[in-house]
């Protein structure tokens, strides 16, 4: 499936990211962790059908399968390649098997008994089929605190064309242009999460540091009063906003830079 | 499900006290991590484990134990986020370890080719 989604890896390069030996097997999770770990967006399915259905129509899917009983599990990796209606059969790569054809009536049991469990890798860009923005956000997140934010600028963006009115998804798009140095656009996108949400601290807390970035010391220190405000609370938070507040009493005043807030979206 | 003012305090204090812990990370960046917004969204995992670094130094052991190589180990485990570092915590025994069904598959295998052969649909020729 990695390799589908445009990926080069011996057999033994993944097993070393994997495989447990004492379990004779892999994890779920340690299954997404080595996805994202190939710079690939591990998105996992809703645990529905109708999910699955419309994901294999688009690429391989990797499903977890229980060839035992529910009391005596057996627990197996697969991949669905195909779904073939004329037959009401499953086409898996599973195994050394290029080619396991499955009745659906089977594959729906084995599937059920694992507990639905199916992902896919992205390519940073690419969407999922399924309408389902917070999963596929958290996805991209997970991806982009392994590799940094400017892997995943397409992922965000993506998700912002789709789902325009997705916060994370566009939080997290003006952080990767920000990271990218569009500081520009980054703190237009930040100045408009502001404008829809007044009291993020988070949104506040990273639209002044991208006005710092753009000279607007005054405005910056504006704006990280109102992120004080916002999250009175000690914490993670608080702290990152008592770092940009050094960060902009330390910085010279610079004149210039159109420092007025922009407001783009109503 | 309704959470009485008790719970739901003690999830407030696990909450913050669960933001402290994981400062390390962002000492020096000014601006805040997508991630760390998701965090801040996906509460539920919070009341889970109070540590999520004690988390990972279990999860690490766990996997040194079950044969997988430490550096391996190490590296495997940063990997994850912090909600899989939960998922896995304390449950490396329980937790379904899906191989590609080697023996299995090539049971079938060995079993169809001796009915082929038994039946003399295949020979050796």
């Amino acid at each position: 499936m990695l390799v589908q989604s445009g990926v080069t890896i011996s057999p033994a390069q993944l097993e070393q990211q994997v495989y447990v030996p004492g379990r004779k097997g892999s994890f779920q999770v340690e299954l997404l962790a080595a996805t994202r770990r190939h710079g690939r967006v591990a998105y996992v399915l809703r645990p529905e059908l109708r999910a699955l259905i419309a994901e294999v129509a688009r690429r391989p899917v990797v499903v977890l399968q229980n060839l035992g009983l529910e009391a005596l599990p057996r627990w197996h990796f697969a991949v669905v390649v195909g779904y073939d209606a004329a037959n009401d059969s499953v086409i898996l790569r599973s195994g050394t098997e290029r080619r396991q054809i499955m009745t659906a009536h089977e594959f729906l049991r084995s599937w059920a008994l694992g507990g639905q469990w199916a992902m896919v890798a992205l390519v940073p860009g690419e969407l999922p089929a399924t309408d389902d923005s917070d999963g596929y956000v958290r996805a991209v997140a997970a991806l982009e605190a392994q590799r940094g934010s400017t892997a995943v600028t397409s992922a965000y963006a993506a998700a912002v064309k789709r789902w325009p009115e997705h916060r994370l998804a566009r939080l997290g798009l003006a952080n990767a242009l920000q990271a990218e140095g569009r500081v520009v656009e980054a703190v237009a996108e930040f100045e408009s999460l502001a404008a829809q949400k007044p009291g993020d601290a988070v949104v506040l807390n990273n639209l002044a540091d991208g006005l710092l970035k753009l000279g607007c010391r005054d405005r910056a220190l504006e704006i990280i009063e109102r992120a004080s405000r916002a999250q009175p609370e000690p914490g993670r938070i608080r702290d990152a906003i008592e770092a940009t507040r050094r960060e902009i009493e330390a910085s010279p005043a610079r004149a210039g830079a159109a420092c007025a807030p922009t407001e783009e979206r109503p | 499900m309704p959470l009485r003012p008790f719970l739901r305090s003690f999830c407030a204090v696990l909450i913050v006290s669960l933001l402290n812990l994981g400062m390390l990370q962002t000492a020096s960046a000014a601006a805040i991590d997508t991630q760390t917004a998701v965090a801040l969204e996906d509460r539920a995992a919070v009341t889970a484990r109070i540590d999520e670094r004690l988390a990972r130094e279990d999860v690490r052991q766990a996997m040194q134990s079950l044969g997988v190589d430490p550096d391996q180990a190490r590296e495997r485990v940063a990997a994850l986020t912090d909600a899989e570092v939960l998922q896995l915590d304390g449950k490396l025994a329980q937790l379904p370890a899906a191989g590609d069904g080697g023996w299995f598959i090539l049971f079938i295998v060995m079993a169809v080719l001796i009915f082929l052969f038994a039946s003399g649909k295949l020979n050796y020729r």
